[in-house]
């Protein structure tokens, strides 16, 4: 098998594991199904590029959600005047077709979008990557403490939205 | 660890797998309920975030990265097949050697500016065909007011540090999926097209030939340019200018 090959089953194997959690990543960064996809090829654009550069293949995922987190900054700040106008997009009505179509899971979307993003981003971190106190704070910069509090507190703000609906 | 701490920590990180954590929530039953409590909570917390994955979603990815692969030089594909050779029987590599130069006449690839770069297969004849049918891209009546040349920089994702004369017409677009920004600036012949295409990744000097006009497209440390203006129109300079008088943020 060649180098090129060798690079491209590594890459594929690297998509089929994660891209589904990427786009449920990249959805959340962005509140928005069209951004979050494009978000997603840019990003595997790049990893593809930078594959060489990953030398653990269990840190794959960190890799790519730190590449998916800098990806969503860059749209961001390039086009602000467009982002700023988006509404957080009909959440419910783009999930509801497939997944958890109950009241509480519209409010607990509905909440999530709301969250501001350094309540939302660790919170989402744990939930779909699956990372601990340490990695995301390592992920994110922030001190492991910071990382307890936002999280403790975007479960707060959670459970209030669900109490307050209930 | 006390019912205290094991609260605190549930709160925190439901999913920790620390030892002591995890003997609590099996055998505390003051915690049974706020346990229970808790990981229906979580449960829904994870049921929500779990949104509609797009169909197809892993195709497109690897579609997108491997159909944009440019193919192997001619160079290298010569190399390639001269180390196979070196391991035939002398009378094939011989045989081989005189079909591939006979092919090779026959069939004009002896020329090595194969165009093998895909972006410039699909981007250069929308480009030209834009160009053709934007009535403004070659008057230089009007002028675009500064604050809406800068807002479109802005748009995406750039900065002007310096003067580039009158920008009668700008306009943000997209072509084959590449977001452009044109620019219609004034030339010493008349109209000059500028074309900005940040995420496109030419990598060689392309020349557009047409009837009415001719153009450049030019790779940058941070994309490609384009510009198109009259047969006459030095365009070199423009590419210079514009290349020096942007900041990519």
């Amino acid at each position: 098998m060649d180098k090129l090959t060798k690079r491209r089953r590594r890459f594929e194997t690297v998509v089929n594991t994660y891209a589904k959690d990427a786009f449920r990543f990249a959805f959340w960064l962005c509140k928005d199904r069209h951004t979050a996809e494009d978000i997603v090829q840019e990003s595997f654009t790049r990893a593809w590029k930078a594959l060489d550069q990953l030398t653990d293949d269990k840190a794959a995922k960190s890799w790519l959600f730190t590449i998916i987190r800098r990806e969503n900054a860059r749209r961001f700040e390039r086009y602000k005047p467009q982002m700023e106008a988006l509404e957080p997009n009909d959440i419910s009505a783009t999930s509801k077709e497939t997944y958890d179509t109950s009241i509480e899971a519209f409010v607990l979307r509905q909440a999530l979008a709301q969250l501001h993003d350094d309540y939302r981003e660790p919170l989402i971190l744990q939930i779909i990557g699956g990372y601990s106190m340490e990695e995301i704070a390592q992920q994110l910069g922030l001190s492991k403490g910071a990382v307890m509090t936002r999280v403790h507190r975007a479960r707060q703000k959670l459970r209030l939205a669900l109490g307050e609906k209930k | 660890m006390n019912c205290q701490t094991y609260r605190q920590q549930y709160t925190y990180e439901p999913s920790c797998q620390e030892e002591e954590f995890l003997s609590h929530k099996q055998a505390c039953h003051n915690c049974l309920a706020f346990t229970k409590d808790m990981m229906q909570f979580e449960q829904s917390l994870i049921e929500a975030i779990k949104v509609e994955i797009p169909d197809g979603l892993t195709e497109r990815i690897l579609r997108k990265q491997f159909k944009n692969k440019k193919s192997p030089s001619l160079l290298t594909r010569f190399n390639e097949w001269f180390k196979n050779i070196l391991y035939l029987p002398p009378i094939y590599a011989v045989a081989a050697s005189l079909f591939l130069v006979i092919t090779l006449f026959s069939s004009g690839l002896w020329q090595t500016d194969i165009d093998t770069d895909t972006d410039t297969v699909l981007l250069k004849p929308e480009i030209i065909s834009y160009i053709e049918k934007t009535p403004q891209a070659f008057e230089t009546d009007s002028k675009v007011p500064d604050a809406e040349l800068r807002m479109m920089f802005q748009k995406i994702g750039a900065k002007m540090t310096g003067d580039i004369g009158k920008v009668s017409f700008c306009k943000i677009l997209t072509l084959k999926g590449y977001t452009i920004a044109h620019l219609v600036l004034s030339g010493t012949k008349g109209a000059v097209n500028v074309l900005l295409i940040p995420d496109s990744k030419i990598t060689k000097h392309q020349n557009i030939n047409n009837v009415k006009f001719k153009g450049i497209i030019r790779p940058t440390a941070w994309g490609n340019i384009a510009i198109i203006g009259n047969q006459e129109e030095p365009l070199e300079p423009i590419a210079k200018l514009m290349n020096d008088k942007l900041v990519w943020l």
